[in-house]
């Protein structure tokens, strides 16, 4: 399988930084913030949906995040939607950040760096 | 037969010119829709309510659309939709009917209410037992300081004021894409069970009710590459099987493509296998979107089920009060500088014995944004101190307030800004606490002009 070149030019064997791959926007309703990230082919899809978890999100924003959060799966766009509880420190109005509906988080999680995969991480 | 929607009004807050530049575009279309109230609106509405019990609505429609172009939309047979009705829609349509009066114009107005349970919400919560949506935060406690409350109503109240041959049909709180949804029932008679129908209404409406933020603003693919001067805003036009195109009118900037609906559709949004609304629960992760050219993606394949037996209703309550204030320092140690600062602040509100919450310092070119998922780093050429308090008494955020400017002269050097900030002053927070109610507690009334 020529899965190596990825769709996107990136081989699973380099690092990979997620906006080389994907693009995205978030937002907010009330306390809760949602990112959505979709994918430029469905090989970016295929490494998102190994490498993008819920943790790896929740570990970026560490003391932003009070709750949990958790990845859905949109395979129509190919992308997901992260959503993110207790994410705003009140959400809109009681919330103390200049930020405080979330609106940059998508630009957070874009700048984040994948590690290069192993055969073994791929199934292959 | 083809339904064609747009939309002039992404918030209250957007450009005040854009039905002008949508009228000027020469695009054509049946409805204009305008959309109003983000959850923070709610709080400012009240504000103004408080202020001036005629008040209460989404000024800029009367002011900018209304008494600026409505005998053209008239002219045009543009039917308008919105939800300027904000805690007051009545108030809201009042005004359109005078200035109607006033340009001559003939038109049918309607309104959309019931939404508003501010008064109900006690005996609901006896009878029903009103449970929080997001964290454990009881009905009791917030319930000695509501302020509003407002069930987010559906579709088929909006289709029926357009039934009652409305020209203008203003609302309250209805979810945000039952504004295009409602039209199209309408238009197509579908059936409160041809869910498939009506999700693909709810896709539609959620793709053009952020205005521009689905014509190429705020898209971070290849941004560099986008006209951002006079972005044109999004038209839906929907086919009776649910089949629809998003374009914008021709000659404007922006653009429409898989990439720039995709963000949309995904925009606060939650579980995308049910988008919940009154109506249906749409599922997000059927549609397919393609470009078919011209700055035109066609969106085919909405799928939704059952909708919930509940409506969704946001409780608005005072939460203590806010102030938030600035200090820029400039290199050399711009952010050294600008934390020197802020541990001044925290200080000082111990010394003097000011109540507050919590307090927060922010470092406006360094982590205001993304906190601790930015990279760290030093030798910025300047910081801007952003630091916010919220706490119970006024009085203190009050004084908190007067702490900001005498840094110039006692704390770091190399700081200005005091223009700008001098002494900012508290506000009171209006929260939100989302609950849900049964279906069976609301009814939406439609009044129509005789």
């Amino acid at each position: 399988m020529s899965d190596d070149e990825d769709g996107s030019g990136v081989s699973p064997k380099q690092a990979v930084r997620v906006d080389e791959i994907a693009y995205g926007r978030s937002g907010d309703k009330a306390n809760t913030v949602n990112i959505g990230i979709i994918a430029e082919s469905d090989a970016a899809y295929r490494r998102l949906e190994r490498q993008l978890t819920a943790d790896r999100v929740a570990n970026l924003f560490g003391e932003l995040i009070d709750g949990s959060v958790t990845r859905y799966q949109l395979p129509n766009l190919p992308g997901f939607n992260f959503v993110a509880s207790e994410a705003l420190d009140g959400g809109g109005q009681f919330s103390l950040r200049y930020d405080s509906q979330g609106k940059t988080y998508a630009a957070a999680v874009l700048r984040l760096e994948l590690p290069p995969e192993s055969d073994e991480d791929r199934n292959v | 037969m083809t339904v064609r929607i747009a939309n002039a009004a992404g918030f209250w807050g957007d450009y005040t010119d854009a039905t002008e530049r949508l009228l000027a575009s020469g695009a054509e279309f049946e409805y204009l829709q305008l959309e109003y109230l983000a959850e923070v609106t709610m709080g400012i509405l009240n504000r103004l309510r408080d202020r001036d019990p005629e008040k209460g609505y989404a000024t800029d429609f009367v002011e900018y659309v209304i008494a600026e172009h409505l005998a053209d939309l008239v002219d045009r047979e543009v039917r308008i939709v919105t939800n300027a009705g904000g805690l007051n829609p009545p108030s809201c349509a009042a005004r359109v009917r005078e200035h109607a009066a006033e340009q001559g114009v003939d038109v049918t107005v309607a309104t959309v209410t019931g939404d508003d349970i501010t008064d109900q919400l006690d005996r609901l919560h006896a009878r029903h037992g009103l449970e929080p949506f997001e964290d454990n935060t009881r009905y009791e406690d917030v319930a000695d300081d509501v302020v509003t409350a407002a069930a987010y109503l559906g579709a088929f109240p909006v289709a029926a004021a357009l039934d009652s041959g409305a020209d203008v049909v203003i609302t309250g709180r209805v979810v945000d894409p039952a504004l295009a949804l409602g039209p199209l029932i309408h238009e197509y008679k579908w059936g409160q069970e041809q869910y498939d129908r009506l999700a693909a209404g709810i896709v539609a409406g959620h793709l053009i009710e952020c205005g521009t933020q689905v014509t190429g603003g705020n898209s971070t693919r290849e941004w560099e590459a986008i006209e951002y001067d006079d972005v044109g805003y999004p038209i839906v036009a929907v086919e009776s099987d649910g089949e629809i195109q998003l374009t914008k009118p021709d000659g404007t900037g922006g653009e429409v493509s898989r990439a720039t609906v995709a963000q949309q559709l995904v925009y606060e949004i939650g579980n995308p296998q049910a988008y919940l609304t009154p109506d249906v629960a749409a599922d997000f992760t059927a549609p397919e979107i393609t470009e078919v050219g011209g700055d035109t993606v066609a969106i085919t394949g909405c799928e939704g089920k059952t909708p919930p037996d509940s409506y969704k209703v946001s409780v608005h309550f005072e939460n203590g009060y806010r102030v938030a204030g600035n200090m820029l320092y400039s290199r050399p140690d711009a952010l050294a500088k600008a934390k020197r600062a802020a541990s001044v602040i925290e200080t000082r509100i111990e010394d003097r014995g000011l109540t507050v919450w919590d307090t927060r310092a922010e470092f406006v070119g360094h982590n205001a944004a993304h906190g601790p998922a930015a990279p760290t780093r030093d030798n910025h050429n300047e910081v801007l101190l952003r630091f916010a308090a919220r706490g119970p008494e006024r009085e203190d955020l009050r004084r908190l307030g007067t702490e900001f400017a005498p840094l110039s002269l006692a704390g770091p050097p190399s700081v200005t800004g005091l223009t700008d900030s001098g002494r900012p002053r508290p506000r009171p927070i209006i929260d939100v606490w989302p609950t849900l109610v049964p279906k069976s507690v609301i009814d939406p009334e439609v009044s129509v002009d005789e």
